[in-house]
């Protein structure tokens, strides 16, 4: 039947043809392993295509949205982390089989007339792959994206006599943003692509012209299909395998927890969201132009480049950027004209010279790039920066100090020179720029922001609520953490306040009310009313017997576990609890009411006990520590810390400063969202804070 | 009655001029729509408040420079974004200048990373270039030193900065604001 219906469609199209030409080619000298360079390009090709055209299916080219659909294609999408990976690693797949492919070449002397024509092809589709990994490096618009591309452009801002104009027409405006990935995008998935299969059709075409160019004594003869097709084939399937160890094994990726309920269940789901255990490509943190000390370097085949910069400062910056690039370009181009007549000898030979001498030299700055970057020696030790760390005799690894939690150098030890301490902090800020794409990834998982990407970094507690806290509250308030609290706290320091580590919770407040005179309570405050009252109790406790004494110290533990929930929501709290801790804190001996509120129920002046630690609580005390709900106006020592900007906020404000009255208040601004991060932060709460920003319309025209 | 070459030699002209016309009509918005960027232009740089910086700092008036963020509304082609961070600024105590204070963009002038505070100077991560507090590079690519911006105190608060906030041409020795 196939042969029948293979009979009916060539009368009707004339396939048999045209598959007749592509696949009948003779190829003189048989066929042969090394020919296979050609083929595994073509291939990876159409993998970049093929994954490439599934990518744009879920990707969203926008400052606020692109990191977003990567994110998404990364850890929710069935099988996104293997199509995202077989991309981002068949771009580098693609720059080392060029290598292979070039050198081959070469080797062969393929390049001399008559398929000059065809060196200077694949020239140009070496160019445009390089476009095609410089365009395609900006798209997750990452961190680490952002910043190799901004100094792409400016190197690209050098280009003699063109090269601001070429920097604005890149960038989309004097500025980067949307319009520079919207360009990239298009570059990426459209002109580049186009440009690419065009050059490969004239590329193979004129391959096809003189055909294979095989060592003059060989023997015997073959045809491509499928003599060659077959190792083409095996050849492909090698490079394929390479590609999919890298994706899977190549632990670039960042694993993700995922709550129980929603993990994925059986082999199925497991291989479909491999994402989330770290399979496939990196992702960095969202991009922020906002970053004060981003360690910006290419991807690993534009090392080089980077570090052919560092040689020519100053003035010679074109040297390194442009003549010398260029330079190797155009010596390549003139390679074939060396091989006309007499000379064809010394073109083949110089040939391969130059490719071997430029893998070579590519070799050595990739090398030196990341010798440069990495304070413990390279290649099992062999070369490189040799720093001399301060050890840790008990775990063997280095010290880390106290202070900013990277590893100590040995001081005053003359090995541990200026390159090493500028490796030493590169390798810090790669390691603080990989927690930040860590926690990224992590919070991504419940949504990003319509604010873009960005924000999950700028709006985290986990880190940008302990900045705030350390500059705002930690000036005043200790913060002893638990062991092993990822929130981390602040031990150091002259401190005047409680300790809120551990604030509101049935501990803290079974603490305070043995010993209210501590310094992690009341002790460096002059708050006195909780010192009083248990001088009271203790009084009164030399008159119980010792069973009472022990009846209230039930009490006390019950009435902290009771105050400690009414952190939770109400309908999350233990009624039983509240039935008979409510009837305790009622009861006139312990003297609770006297000065607490709780629920509209006692008066005085000391803290209001409703929803004691929530969040709503805690944020009443940081905006308006002196009202009579909390320490009030005479005994608060504590600044007020208020949002001053936005519509609104003057009506607001002079109201609150009326009801100051005469007491002498000091206020701080602080913004909604910085507020609610150090409310999370200290409770340990880690979601983003989204939204609630000062209401805005566009900039206001004169 | 034309020769029938002549009649052909007419077609293929007016094919091809056809033709032209139709590529120019299409050419020639295409190539001015691709090369819009160059209308775009940054917003005047107004005086902004520095946040983050007082200049009654213990640590800046021990010699510590500070860094401080300039924000404002920030359009980016459609995108508004009501409060962001246009960039940053280093706020250095130098008592020889007019206020005793000098303020930096944190843009590298080398290739437009951000440069950080290392010890007694400013250091880049990206290409490792050196700038001394008062801006001039110590060693490193940069064609020029570190970019000064202009600054008030705050009418309502001298203790607060206004800064002039710019972008500048990156990897030029002259100081080219970006328009």
């Amino acid at each position: 039947m196939p042969g029948r219906f293979s009979d009916w469609l060539d009368h009707r199209i004339g396939h048999r043809k045209l598959i007749d030409a592509l696949l009948l080619e003779h190829i003189p000298g048989g066929a042969r392993w090394r020919y296979v360079w050609g083929s595994t390009l073509a291939f990876v090709f159409m993998i970049q295509l093929i994954t490439g055209i599934l990518l744009m299916t879920s990707y969203s080219a926008s400052d606020t949205s692109a990191w977003a659909s990567v994110h998404y294609i990364q850890y929710q999408m069935d099988f996104g982390w293997l199509i995202r990976g077989l991309h981002h690693y068949g771009s580098q797949t693609m720059m080392v089989l060029i290598g292979m492919h070039m050198l081959q070449v070469v080797i062969a002397g393929a390049h001399l007339p008559p398929r000059e024509l065809n060196w200077w092809l694949g020239l140009a589709l070496l160019g445009v792959t390089f476009g095609l990994g410089l365009t395609g490096y900006l798209l997750p618009w990452d961190q680490k994206g952002y910043w190799a591309t901004r100094v792409a452009t400016n190197i690209a801002s050098k280009t003699p006599g063109i090269g601001e104009e070429l920097q604005r027409f890149l960038v989309g405006g004097p500025d980067y943003g949307n319009h520079t990935l919207t360009r990239f995008f298009a570059f990426h998935v459209g002109l580049l692509p186009a440009l690419f299969i065009i050059l490969l059709i004239l590329h193979l075409t004129a391959f096809r012209r003189h055909g294979v160019t095989y060592p003059r004594n060989s023997q015997g003869s073959a045809m491509f299909w499928p003599d060659q097709a077959f190792r083409d084939m095996i050849a492909c399937l090698i490079v394929f395998g390479i590609m999919l160890a890298l994706v899977i094994f190549g632990g670039h990726g960042n694993a993700v927890a995922v709550p129980e309920d929603e993990r994925p269940q059986g082999w199925y789901e497991e291989l479909a969201k491999a994402g989330q255990k770290g399979w496939g490509a990196n992702l960095d943190a969202p991009a922020d132009r906002d970053t004060p000390d981003y360690p910006a370097r290419p991807e690993w085949y534009f090392l080089f480049l980077f570090q052919l910069l560092k040689y020519f400062p100053g003035d010679q910056i074109l040297v390194g950027t442009f003549y010398i690039p260029n330079g190797v370009m155009a010596l390549l181009f003139l390679l074939p004209l060396f091989g006309f007549g007499l000379m064809r000898k010394f073109g083949h030979f110089l040939g391969i010279l130059v490719v071997v001498a430029l893998l070579g030299a590519v070799g050595v700055l990739t090398l030196l790039a990341k010798i440069d970057d990495s304070p413990d020696p390279l290649l099992y030790g062999l070369i490189g920066n040799k720093a001399v760390w301060e050890m840790d005799p008990e775990t063997g690894k280095p010290k880390l100090d106290p202070e900013t939690g990277r590893p100590m150098l040995q001081k005053d030890n003359p090995a541990n020179d200026e390159k090493v301490k500028k490796a030493a902090d590169f390798q810090h800020a790669v390691h603080e720029a990989e927690i930040k794409a860590k926690r990224a990834a992590q919070l991504g998982m419940a949504g990003v922001p319509v604010e873009g990407g960005r924000d999950l970094i700028r709006n985290d507690p986990l880190t940008k609520g302990y900045k705030l806290f350390e500059t705002n509250c930690a000036v005043c308030h200790r913060f002893t953490p638990a062991k092993g609290d990822p929130f981390g706290g602040f031990t150091k320091g002259k401190f005047t306040a409680s300790d809120l580590g551990g604030f509101g919770s049935a501990e803290w407040i079974r603490s305070l009310l043995t010993n209210p005179g501590d310094d992690r309570f009341f002790g460096l405050t002059e708050l006195d009313g909780m010192k009083d009252w248990r001088k009271g109790v203790e009084r009164t406790r030399k008159r119980m017997g010792k069973e009472a004494v022990a009846q209230e110290e039930k009490d006390f533990d019950m009435i902290a576990r009771w105050l400690a929930d009414q952190a939770r929501p109400k309908e999350k709290r233990d009624p039983e609890l509240d039935k008979t801790a409510r009837a305790k804190f009622d009861d006139g001996d312990l003297d609770c009411l006297t000065c607490h509120t709780i629920d509209r129920k006692g008066d005085g002046a000391a803290p209001d006990f409703t929803d004691y630690g929530s969040h709503e609580w805690i944020r009443f005390m940081i905006m308006n520590p002196g009202h009579k709900l909390r320490h009030g106006l005479e005994k608060n020592q504590m600044p007020y810390f208020r949002n001053l900007d936005g519509p609104g906020a003057e009506v607001y404000n002079l109201e609150f400063h009326d009801a100051l009255g005469d007491a002498k208040a000091k206020v701080i601004p602080l913004s909604d969202i910085d507020r609610e991060l150090i409310i999370r932060w200290m409770t340990r709460d880690d979601r983003v804070v989204f939204g609630g920003r000062p209401v805005a319309g566009p900039p206001k025209r004169e | 009655m034309a020769h029938p070459d002549d009649r052909r030699s007419f077609l293929r002209w007016a094919t091809l001029g056809l033709g032209a016309v139709f590529g120019a009509i299409l050419g020639v918005p295409a190539v001015l729509y691709l090369i819009d960027p160059r209308n775009k232009k940054t917003r005047p740089s107004e005086l902004r408040l520095v946040d983050g910086v007082r200049l009654d700092d213990a640590e800046l008036n021990q010699g510590v420079p500070k860094q401080g963020v300039i924000r404002d509304v920030r359009v980016d082609a459609w995108t508004l974004h009501p409060s962001d961070a246009l960039g940053r600024v280093w706020v250095v105590p130098a008592p020889n200048a007019p206020r005793g204070f000098r303020v930096f963009t944190t843009i590298c002038p080398h290739m437009g990373c951000s440069v950080n505070l290392g010890e007694g100077e400013f250091a880049c991560p990206c290409h490792s270039a050196r700038f001394g507090f008062d801006g001039a590079q110590i060693v490193g690519p940069a064609l020029r030193g570190m970019d000064e911006l202009d600054w008030e105190p705050d009418p309502t608060d001298p203790q607060r900065i206004l800064v002039r906030y710019e972008s500048f041409q990156a990897a030029t020795s002259a100081k080219t604001p970006i328009h």
